[in-house]
């Protein structure tokens, strides 16, 4: 093993990196976590190239991330971008069905591939020796995927099993789909990523070829390399493996034209599966690009977060839910913020939604204080740099954010293809130091709003006893 | 327990007795995999020492273990006592001793002690296990000293108040309701029940009456009992010194007082089923049937460990394994099919699972048979055996990523009284294994009426197929118990 890289508080130069804050210990110094170094170019042909060596361990991470997500998709083939992605372990011209995965495992790695609404990315970590393995990999199924009918059959019944494994058969399966359904207006974030049996059944060897064509070219994609290897031989080798693979025309764009809603939509979903009452209200903000994504993410941390956030004390702690969170995630168009509860065995739901909704109304009349935003602060830092979210109850196992070379290379190249910007591994904390008292109370009362916002509950369907402790 | 491969469950095997027939196997390879050979594979493996962590043990007999790392400004505390479910001699205590250990102590009450953890971005939690309890404690180095002083403030005055320990009854009732809505989370409880059932080693939830008969008395009892520096280990990771630690911590854990002895485990001495069993839970409405095969295993030392890892990696460790590609990767009946081997101080269970969809449940029950069988009726092929020993030591450089990682390594040693050069000579002893190794390890504990099966799915649909292959038992889901036999 090589040595660690000591890095000290002082080696960093940027303006926040020492800041000031009352804490128990009174003011101390506060460390950021190391910065990630990388060079950012492109090939002739479009692909983007991210490369971090990094000697700290002798692992390589490589991960590429394609510009085509579920909201990409067209009515009658929802599912198939993830569909796809299961095509793509499925053999290309020099590589066979499955000898792609056995390939990495044999070797001490690990691999996989996922897709959500925004991007599809495909990654491997390998012992360090095996850098040209991973490239080669990843180069032979963007320049010639091998597709046939058998293998098309046999992955659209795999990916069938994840939506009942995943969905069908779990407790509140439906409610995530049931919010983006009735949240969104456009196609592209109004359906599931799994996509629905009929549209799985209905996809063709032909869309598998067109989509690829379309999709899966250098000139919609980024490889991030991370790991122990130098910039001359990771320039040399991207070059090497992925040069000659032809650029294509780009994609047509995706509308993801969306507005702020204009009326309260509510709807109850029974669950035979379900055992306790489950609320969610879910409110439309905006893209990781706004601002205003970073205000929200505060406002979550100081609803939410811990035993001595405002939703444990209002809801938690009088025995009216077994959890209550609020919090929204960070995508390429318009997010929700959701405020979300399962009900405690005798509760009802009523005192669960006037809690939430006084909460919230609070916020916006009479904002937070300034040690709810230092707390937020201070657990947006060391949720970056030890993992875990802060608070009681937290394992402290895990590592920070950015720790292995794998979760850096993901990271680099999703943020390079969202807002074109890879740097946000650095500067994502910058982004929350910035957020100010009057920011959270103004996106409260922006985006919070009756008329913005999706309720669904979930209510238990039938006779299945109550698991024996009631 | 040490856990290998892929995730969840348990067991394994396949007993002649069980599955005299296999419908619609074939026979030779299952492997959907088609190798071309054309990647360029680096032959070498690389070469990988983990770093030794330092260690001391502490005046009242506390051992530590440090791995400094100081590449980001972070630590991480993990304290193992020997004060797990098996000490307990009312049910429930020493769960509710681990999750109420937080929640109050001399001089901060719950609030107080949450506002200061949060105030600094820490993470402050205790669980326990069957023979452990853990206080973890982590967050940003700057704050070390107040971590310390958290840890050994609640380790060492506790007082368990009474308002909070209403809360923790009202939040188990939910909690276990919560779990057994998940098919995966009944057949976990229900395969302890199986392999250990009738003893301290089966996780039976306690009971609304036993849960409303805890009482602060027995916490604090079971607390002075258990929670002692003897036996205990503490893991340390991350950016701090090793010498400046140890003084710290003297200083913090000087009121500590070792017990007069330490807890012995109670006799682990499980016999395997004298006959194979099917064990059906009934989910009305299940979109899938949850399977699981099971076979009691090995204790962490038996010599038998390293041949059944290299024999669990060839059947179902990861998506290369004989299971993911006969399964999934041939006929499509599930997301995923996976093998697990579990070893620690008392015997383990080597395992086999797959959620299949409800309609294909015989058949992929039968695929599973075949498999068994296949690896105790053929020689496993050289050259699948060299790629799944070649797996196993490769994946060592990936964990030089993982101070936590590595320190787990180092303590699954300590806890095991194994040599501390064991990973040193692994390699070797894994590159030994041979097919005849493999066939004897696969009859010993997949053959015969070894294996047993548990099923999560929906009854009318899926018993007339399952009988197929020996006696269905029902289990009640709302309480699932099994006596020992």
């Amino acid at each position: 093993m090589k040595t660690l890289k000591k890095i000290g508080l002082l080696s960093f130069s940027l303006p926040f990196a020492l800041i000031s804050i009352a804490s128990a210990n009174g003011p101390v110094q506060t460390a950021q976590p190391p910065k990630v170094k990388f060079v950012d170019y492109k090939l002739a042909n479009g692909l983007r190239v991210i490369l971090s060596p990094d000697h700290s361990a002798p692992v390589i991470a490589v991960s590429v991330t394609y510009n085509v997500g579920s909201r990409n998709e067209r009515p009658g083939r929802t599912g198939f971008a993830h569909l796809f992605e299961h095509m793509m372990f499925q053999g290309s011209a020099n590589v066979g069905k499955g000898e792609h995965m056995a390939l990495i495992q044999d070797n001490g790695g690990t691999m996989n591939g996922t897709t959500n609404k925004d991007r599809t990315n495909y990654f491997e970590s390998l012992p360090a020796n095996q850098l040209d393995l991973a490239l080669f990999l990843e180069a032979d199924r963007m320049r010639a995927l091998d597709i046939s009918q058998a293998n098309l059959d046999n992955q659209r019944a795999v990916v069938q099993e994840e939506k009942r494994q995943s969905y069908d058969n779990q407790p509140y399966g439906a409610m995530s789909g049931t919010i983006d359904d009735l949240a969104y207006d456009s196609f592209g974030y109004k359906h599931t990523t799994i996509g629905s049996m009929e549209d799985l059944n209905a996809a063709t060897l032909e869309d598998v070829r067109a989509f690829f064509k379309i999709y899966y070219a250098p000139n919609n994609a980024t490889i991030a390399v991370v790991g122990d290897f130098t910039e001359a031989e990771g320039r040399k080798k991207v070059e090497q493996f992925f040069g000659a693979i032809p650029r294509q025309p780009d994609p047509p764009p995706v509308d993801m034209t969306e507005s702020m809603g204009t009326g309260e939509k509510r709807k109850k979903l029974s669950d035979p599966l379900a055992r306790l009452t489950r609320y969610e209200a879910s409110y439309k903000t905006v893209s990781g690009d706004n601002p205003d994504a970073y205000a929200l993410q505060v406002l979550g941390s100081i609803m939410s977060r811990g035993r001595t956030g405002r939703l444990y004390k209002a809801i938690v702690e009088k025995g009216l839910a077994t959890n209550a969170n609020a919090g929204g995630g960070m995508s390429r168009g318009p997010a929700l913020f959701s405020c979300s509860a399962t009900l405690s065995p005798d509760s009802k739901l009523e005192p669960v939604e006037a809690a939430f909704d006084a909460e919230i109304a609070r916020i916006q009349s009479d904002g937070i204080t300034a040690d709810e935003l230092a707390k937020a602060k201070i657990r947006a830092r060391a949720a970056e740099i030890v993992g875990g979210g802060g608070g009681r109850g937290g394992g402290g196992r895990g590592g920070g954010g950015n720790q292995t070379a794998l979760s850096k290379a993901n990271a680099l190249s999703q943020f390079a293809v969202f807002y074109n910007d890879p740097n946000r591994v650095n500067n994502n904390l910058s982004r929350i130091e910035a957020v100010t008292a009057e920011d959270v109370q103004r996106v409260a009362k922006k985006y919070l709003v009756k008329t913005n916002r999706v309720v669904v509950i979930v209510e238990p369907d039938g006779d299945q006893g109550d698991g024996g402790l009631r | 327990m040490k856990r290998i491969a892929f995730s969840f469950a348990i067991v394994v095997l396949a007993g002649a007795a069980l599955a005299q027939d296999t419908p619609g196997t074939p026979s030779g390879s299952t492997s959907a995999t088609v190798i071309k050979g054309k990647a360029p594979v680096a032959k070498d493996l690389l070469k990988i020492r983990f770093p030794k962590p330092k260690s001391f043990k502490l005046k009242n007999g506390l051992e530590v273990y440090v791995l400094e790392d100081h590449r980001e400004p972070a630590v991480r505390f993990t304290l193992q006592m020997r004060a797990g479910s098996l000490y307990e001699s009312k049910p429930g205590v020493a769960a509710a001793t681990a999750a109420e250990l937080t929640e109050g102590t001399a001089s901060m009450n719950s609030l107080q002690i949450a506002e200061q953890t949060e105030s600094i971005g820490a993470n402050l939690g205790a669980n326990s296990a069957l023979d452990t309890a853990t206080l973890s404690v982590s967050g940003l180095s700057e704050s070390r000293d107040t971590l310390i002083g958290l840890m050994a403030d609640v380790l060492l005055h506790p007082t368990f108040p009474t308002d909070r320990l209403d809360r923790y009854r009202l939040s188990q009732r939910s909690g276990q309701s919560q779990r057994r809505t998940n098919p995966t989370g009944m057949i976990a409880e229900l395969s302890s029940q199986v392999f250990y059932g009738g003893t301290k080693y089966a996780r039976t939830p306690p009971s609304r009456e036993e849960i409303a008969a805890i009482q602060t008395a027995d916490l604090k009892q079971f607390h002075w009992d258990y929670y002692r520096p003897n036996g205990a280990i503490l893991g340390v990771t991350g950016d701090v010194d090793a010498r400046a630690l140890k003084d710290k911590l003297e200083v913090a854990f000087a009121d500590w007082q070792p017990a007069p002895t330490v807890a012995a485990l109670p006799a682990a001495d499980f016999a395997p089923k004298s006959t194979a069993h099917i064990y059906l839970i009934d989910r009305p409405n299940s979109a899938q049937s949850v399977l699981q095969f099971g076979s009691l295993g090995i204790k962490r030392t038996d010599p038998d460990y390293i041949p059944l890892v290299v024999a669990n990696r060839v059947l179902g460790g990861g998506s290369s394994g004989r299971l993911f590609q006969n399964i999934r990767e041939r006929k499509g009946y599930t997301y995923g099919a996976y093998s697990s081997l579990t070893a620690g101080k008392w015997p383990g269970i080597w395992g086999a699972n797959a959620s299949v969809r409800t309609e294909v449940t015989e058949p992929a029950v039968g695929e599973f048979f075949f498999e068994f069988k296949r690896l105790q009726n053929d020689a496993v092929p050289e050259d699948e055996l060299t790629l799944a020993k070649r797996s196993i030591v490769g994946s060592f450089a990936l964990t030089l990523e993982s101070p936590q990682g590595i320190l787990q390594r180092t303590l699954e040693l300590v806890e095991n009284d194994l040599p501390l050069n064991y990973w040193e000579t692994y390699p070797g002893k894994v590159q030994a294994v041979t097919p005849a190794d493999i066939q004897r390890v696969a009859r010993k504990y997949l053959g015969g009426s070894n294996v047993q099966l548990l099923v999560v799915g929906e009854r009318k649909k899926i018993e007339p197929g399952l009988a197929k292959y020996g006696t269905v038992e029902m289990i009640d889901p709302n309480k699932i118990v099994i006596a020992g036999r």
